[in-house]
C-alpha cells in the first residue's frame, strides 16, 4: 500500500521538472529498504559501473562530438556534399539528409543537428525555391536522422543496457538506416517535381569540378573520419570503445593544430566541461538506475509483467504492435531515461515473445528517431519552433507528410525484419 | 549568501579542473592502449582497469557539474505547464527533494566506503602500486555531497546557469 503511495508521490515529483535520477534513487532507496537491505546496496549496483568495458565510449565520443560540432567541420562537411550532389535534380535537400544523418551520429544524437545546420541549411533550401512547409518538415525530422549509425550515443547506451554487442547492433542498424534515408531522398525528389520553381545548381561541368576540387581539399583531414570510425567497426578492425578513443584523439588534434579552429587553452576546456556535464547526467542516471533495475529483475517484474500481458496479448504481432505505441508515447517525452529505464525491462518480456534484443533494439532506436519529432511533446519540435522562429502549429503540421514516412519505414522493419538482414545474435 | 555563492563557485572550479586534467589523460592513455594493440600486438595489463576508473570519475564530476547548471534530466515540459505563480514553490520543493535524496545516497556511500576499506580491497594497480579500493571510489560520496550542495545553492541562484 505504502509502495503505491511512494510511486504516486514520485510520479508527481517528475511533473514537477524533478531530476529522473533523484527519482530512481529515491526509489532505489525505498525499495532496499523494505527488502531489509542496507542502503549501501544502491552504491554496489552503481559500481558495477567501473566494470563496463565499453562505457569509456560515452565520454569519448561525446567530448569528440562536442569538438566537432562546434569547430568549422559541419561548414566543411556541407561544402563537400553541395559541391558533389547540389546539382542532381532535389540536390539540396538530399545533401541536407545526408549531411544532418552523419552530423547526428556523430555528435551524439543530443538535438544539437538542428541548432547547428539548421541556420546553414535553411536560406540554401529557400533560395532553390523550395516550399517553406517542405523545408520546416525536413529540417525539423533531420534532427534525429542518422541516430541509427555509429557511435550515435543512444545505440551506444541501448547496447550496454541491454547488455547486447554494441559492433553487432551498429551492423544491424546499418541497412534500417540508409533505408530510412532512401526513402526521405525520394519523398524531397517527388515533391521537387511537383514543385515548377525549385532549381539546382546550374554551373558548367569545368566550375563544379572546380568547387568540388576546393571542397575536398579543405576538408581533407576530416573526410577519412566517418570511413575510420564507421568502416572500422564494420569491418571489425576495432571495437566501439576503441572507435571513440582514435575518434576523439584525431579531432583533437586536427581541430586543434591542423585546422586551428579552436583553441587548445580557451575553446578545448570549455568543450570539455560542455560535454561531461551531458556525459554526467547520462552517468549518475545509468549509476542509479542499475540498483533499480536489479531489484525490479530480482522480483521478477518482467516476467510478472509478461504474464500478465500474455492474458490479453498472445501474438508475437499485438505485441509488437502494442511495443510500438508504447515507446512512442514515451520516447517523446525523453529519451535517455526511456533507455535507461525501460530497456532493461522490455528486453526479457520481448524475448518471451521471441523478439530478438537487436532486433528490438532498432524497433527502439527508430521509435526514439520518431518519438523526437511526434507532436505535441517531440524535442524536435521545440528545437525548430525557436531555430526558426515558427510557430508550433505550423511546425506540427510541416512534419506531417515526414512522420507518416518513418512510421512506415518503423512499420517495415518491426514486421519484415528478414528485409533489412537483421538476423539477431 | 553571496559567500555561499562564492563557495559553491569555488567548487565547480576545482570539478573543472579535475574533470578536464581526467579527460585528456584518458583520450591520451586509451589512445596509447590502442596504438600498443593495432601495431604491436601487446598493451598494458593494468590500463584498462585505470581507464574504466577515469571514465567513474570524469562521469560522476560531469554530474556534479550537471547540478550546478540544473543540467539533469528531467521532464521539460513542467517548466511549460506550472503556472508563473506557484513557480518558485515548486522548483524549490524539488531542489530539496534532489539535494535530500542526494544526502542519504552519500551516506550510502560512506558505509559503502567503509565496508570496502575493512576489507582493505585493492580497485587496480598502476605498474607494481596497489591502488586502494577505498581511495578509488572516494570520489562517490563526494559526488553526492557536491550535488546536495549544488542543488541546495540553485534555490538562491537565479538566471545565472550558463556552461
Amino acid at each position: 500500500m505504502t509502495g503505491i503511495f511512494v510511486f504516486i508521490f514520485l510520479l508527481i515529483l517528475a511533473f514537477t521538472g524533478t531530476p529522473v535520477f533523484s527519482l530512481i534513487g529515491a526509489g532505489a532507496l525505498y525499495l532496499f529498504h523494505t527488502a531489509q537491505i542496507d542502503s549501501s546496496a544502491v552504491i554496489i549496483e552503481m559500481m558495477r559501473l567501473a566494470n563496463f568495458p565499453a562505457l569509456i565510449a560515452i565520454p569519448l565520443f561525446t567530448f569528440a562530438g562536442y569538438i566537432l560540432a562546434e569547430s568549422n567541420a559541419p561548414k566543411r562537411m556541407l561544402n563537400i556534399a553541395q559541391s558533389l550532389f547540389g546539382f542532381l535534380p532535389a540536390g539540396v535537400a538530399i545533401v541536407s539528409i545526408l549531411v544532418a544523418a552523419l552530423f547526428t551520429a556523430f555528435t551524439g544524437a543530443s538535438g544539437i543537428t538542428i541548432i547547428a545546420l539548421g541556420g546553414l541549411l535553411y536560406p540554401m533550401l529557400l533560395r532553390e525555391k523550395y516550399k517553406e512547409k517542405f523545408i520546416l518538415g525536413l529540417l525539423t525530422t533531420t534532427g534525429s536522422l542518422g541516430l541509427l549509425f555509429p557511435p550515435s550515443l543512444p545505440i551506444i547506451l541501448y547496447g550496454l543496457v541491454a547488455k547486447i554487442s554494441i559492433d553487432k547492433l551498429f551492423r544491424a542498424a546499418f541497412f534500417p538506416g540508409v533505408f530510412l534515408l532512401i526513402i526521405l531522398a525520394f519523398y524531397s525528389y517527388l515533391s521537387y517535381k511537383k514543385n515548377p520553381e525549385t532549381k539546382r545548381d546550374s554551373i558548367s561541368l569545368k566550375k563544379r569540378i572546380q568547387k568540388i576540387k576546393t571542397a575536398l581539399a579543405g576538408a581533407v583531414w576530416e573526410i577519412p573520419l566517418p570511413f575510420l570510425i564507421i568502416g572500422g567497426i564494420y569491418k571489425g578492425w576495432f571495437t566501439a570503445s576503441e572507435a571513440s578513443s582514435i575518434m576523439a584523439f584525431y579531432v583533437l588534434i586536427t581541430e586543434v593544430f591542423i585546422y586551428k579552429d579552436l583553441s587548445l587553452t580557451k575553446d578545448i576546456p570549455k568543450i570539455t566541461v560542455k560535454s561531461m556535464v551531458l556525459v554526467g547526467a547520462i552517468f549518475i542516471m545509468l549509476g542509479m538506475a542499475l540498483g533499480f533495475t536489479n531489484y525490479a529483475i530480482d522480483a521478477q517484474l518482467p516476467e510478472k509483467v509478461f504474464i500478465w500481458l500474455h492474458s490479453f496479448v498472445s501474438s508475437k504481432i499485438l505485441f509488437l504492435i502494442i511495443l510500438n505505441i508504447f515507446l512512442l508515447a514515451i520516447n517523446m517525452i525523453e529519451i535517455f531515461s526511456a533507455i535507461i529505464i525501460v530497456v532493461p525491462i522490455i528486453v526479457p518480456i520481448a524475448m518471451q515473445y521471441n523478439v530478438d534484443p537487436i532486433h528490438l533494439g532498432i524497433i527502439f532506436l527508430l521509435n526514439l528517431e520518431i518519438g523526437y519529432m511526434t507532436p505535441p511533446l517531440g524535442l524536435n519540435l521545440f528545437l525548430s519552433n525557436s531555430r526558426f522562429d515558427r510557430n508550433l502549429t505550423e511546425i506540427y503540421r510541416a512534419i506531417i507528410p515526414f512522420w507518416l514516412l518513418q512510421l512506415a519505414v518503423l512499420f517495415l522493419i518491426t514486421y519484415f525484419p528478414q528485409m533489412f538482414f537483421i538476423t539477431g545474435r | 549568501m553571496k559567500f555561499i555563492i562564492k563557495i559553491d563557485n569555488a567548487l565547480h572550479t576545482i570539478e573543472k579542473c579535475l574533470v578536464i586534467a581526467f579527460v585528456f589523460s584518458m583520450v591520451l592513455l586509451s589512445f596509447l592502449q590502442v596504438t600498443l594493440r593495432l601495431f604491436f600486438h601487446s598493451g598494458i595489463v593494468w590500463m584498462d582497469p585505470l581507464l574504466r576508473h577515469m571514465v567513474l570519475w570524469s562521469g560522476l564530476l560531469g554530474s556534479a557539474m550537471a547540478a550546478r547548471f540544473s543540467r539533469h534530466f528531467a521532464l521539460d515540459i513542467a517548466h511549460k505547464i506550472i503556472p508563473e505563480k506557484i513557480k518558485k514553490i515548486v522548483f524549490t520543493t524539488m531542489n530539496l527533494f534532489t539535494a535530500t535524496i542526494s544526502l542519504f545516497l552519500f551516506w550510502a556511500a560512506m558505509k559503502f566506503l567503509r565496508d570496502e576499506s575493512a576489507a582493505e580491497s585493492i580497485a587496480f594497480h598502476i605498474g607494481k602500486t596497489a591502488v586502494n579500493a577505498a581511495l578509488a571510489e572516494s570520489i562517490l560520496p563526494a559526488v553526492f555531497l557536491l550535488i546536495a550542495f549544488h542543488f541546495l545553492v540553485n534555490i538562491f541562484r537565479s538566471g545565472e546557469n550558463e556552461a
